[in-house]
């Protein structure tokens, strides 16, 4: 008898993993783009047409693909977006953002927010559209901001902004000291440190012994760190227990240099291996840290477990020594501070750290339609004010 | 002839497809499972979908630990109460969920204009902090601790950039 429902349990099982080996023919799911009060954004068309959702084992995968085209009616001009899109609330990949800097949308203008994504959304389906889109914030070209940020979007938005206004004034000043061959060369020079930084296979390492193999020592290494002149937080000094490729426990000693309380800060961590190369692995976030405007040192951890590879795949390399510094911070009343570009080329953090968002778009810009595209580009945010 | 008392569970299988059993355990699953023919196939059909998913995505290095991780959190999360007359439908049900979790993680990198450029997978940490990652990381593929990725496009019809972040729950 045993056996017998033993037998079921397992066709059922042969069933399910069939059925997620096979799945149903593709349809296209119902989307909903929804605007928040407050967000002052009509949706002037979407198209979803493209996408396609097909039923997975006890799932169904949502191929995302489309567009949804927005006309601003508010007076300050658009610079990003971040919309929500959700399939699943409670679902392992049922909800996504999608994030669009370095618009320029003034008032009565439109822009259309590519979307490409895939979510799943588990059995059975509920009435209602199978996506909901909502934007989760808009920032406008004054740094104000719009919308219910329930996922930290203003602050990531205003982060990435402030980035892409620093990078358009650096290759802004090239332009007008050089024209158009200096501009050519930046960009050239952009894309051969992207194409040349060090790339590292950064993993979370599991709880399981077998990636760590068990003769590696544990010792503490000090991390190093880089302060900026200009910077609102002070790196004193870090420290992480490091064995073999696997670095934990990082630690942190700060110290505020003005007066103004920070909110959020964000600690990039780099690691240089034996050979000396040095790979940007990532970064510590640290939020809701208050009184870090304090004069006096205070501490703060980190927490994960970063193994670390090379992504050639060409040995394990032991962790040589480990390098920090402040990457952004967000006072109190919601300002940002970003390194600039001068800061981070002064301590050669620039070979190692990845470029923002706006220096690839840029210099991807450029390979595509060349330095005069450029030009046009940086003089549309020059005549806006930024 | 399997002994159906000692069969691997859902959970099990699910670690072992994903490389994820430590060695005492794995050890002893091996040993199973070279007498047992139902749990080698039901073995063979994990590794299988893993397998079958890692060429769909357009980043080449997949990061199995961290997707075992997710499975073994989601089979915790499904795990149902032990010794129950109808335990192993169930776990049949929690298995197929959990292949569907799996192959939704893989599904879920789409294909981006730069993902043949950019094959590195980064992990932040902060795992129980899912909303409060720091500034987009530039051009790379990241994955977090909590299971959550983020992939950038550039669209060149337009010469806009998008930043795709998937999230947990």
């Amino acid at each position: 008898m045993k056996s017998l429902k033993l037998n079921h349990a397992l066709a059922y099982a042969a069933l399910a993993v069939a059925c997620a080996a096979q799945p149903a023919r593709a349809q296209v799911p119902q989307v909903a783009v929804e605007i928040p009060d407050g967000v002052p954004l009509r949706v002037a068309a979407q198209d979803f047409s493209d996408s396609e959702s097909e039923v997975r084992g006890g799932a169904i995968v949502i191929h995302l693909s489309g567009s949804v085209h927005f006309r601003h009616d508010g007076a300050d001009p658009v610079r990003a977006i971040a919309l929500r899109v959700a399939a699943g609330e409670e679902t392992l990949g049922g909800r996504a953002t999608v994030t669009m800097p370095s618009l320029h949308a003034a008032q009565g203008e439109g822009f259309e927010v590519p979307l490409n994504l895939r979510l799943v959304r588990p059995l059975p389906v509920g009435q209602g559209s199978a996506v909901r889109i909502e934007p989760d914030a808009v920032l406008f070209a004054s740094l104000a901001a719009a919308g219910p940020d329930r996922l930290d979007s203003i602050r990531k938005l205003t982060v990435l902004e402030m980035e892409a206004r620093r990078d358009r004034e650096h290759f802004l000043a090239v332009w007008q000291r050089g024209g158009k061959p200096a501009l050519t060369a930046a960009m050239q020079a952009s894309l051969r440190r992207q194409a040349a930084r060090p790339r590292l296979e950064v993993r979370l390492a599991g709880q399981g012994p077998a990636t760590v193999a068990a003769a590696e020592p544990v010792r503490e290494m000090e991390i190093a760190v880089v302060n900026q002149p200009d910077a609102p937080l002070i790196l004193e000094s870090g420290s992480a227990r490091v064995r073999g490729s696997v670095s934990d426990a990082p630690r942190f000693l700060l110290r505020s240099r003005g007066g103004r309380a920070v909110r959020h800060f964000d600690i990039g961590w780099l690691v240089r291996d034996g050979d000396g190369s040095l790979y940007s692995v990532g970064s510590a976030p640290v939020a809701e840290r208050a009184g870090a405007a304090g004069p006096q040192a205070q501490e703060t951890t980190g927490e994960g477990r970063f193994l670390v590879r090379p992504a050639s795949g060409a040995g394990d390399p032991a962790i040589d020594s480990m390098l920090a510094y402040l990457r952004s911070a967000q006072f109190d009343d919601g300002t940002v501070w970003v390194p600039s570009r001068e800061t981070l080329e002064a301590s050669r953090l620039a070979e190692a750290v990845p470029v923002s968002a706006e220096e690839r778009r840029l210099s991807q810009l450029y390979r595509e339609r060349g330095a005069d595209a450029i030009a046009d580009e940086l003089r549309k945010f020059t005549l806006s004010g930024q | 002839m399997s002994d159906s008392r000692h069969c691997l569970d859902e959970h099990t299988i699910a670690l072992h497809a994903g490389g994820d059993l430590g060695r005492l355990r794995r050890w002893l699953a091996d040993r199973h499972l070279a007498g047992c023919p139902q749990c080698r196939a039901a073995v063979s059909d994990y590794a299988g979908v893993l397998d079958e998913l890692a060429q769909t995505g357009p980043v080449p290095e997949i990061d199995f630990d961290a997707l075992a991780h997710n499975v073994r959190v989601a089979a915790v999360q499904a795990r149902p109460v032990r010794g129950t007359q109808t335990g192993w439908r169930w776990r049949a049900a929690a298995g197929a969920g959990l292949a569907a979790v799996a192959l939704g993680m893989l599904l879920l990198i789409p294909e981006s204009d730069d993902s043949a450029a950019d094959s590195t997978l980064v992990a932040t940490s902060i795992p129980a902090l899912p909303d409060q990652m720091g500034p987009w990381d530039s051009d790379d593929v990241q994955l977090t601790s909590t299971g959550s990725l983020r992939v950038q496009a550039f669209h060149p019809g337009s010469g806009a950039l998008t930043i795709t972040d998937y999230y947990a729950p």
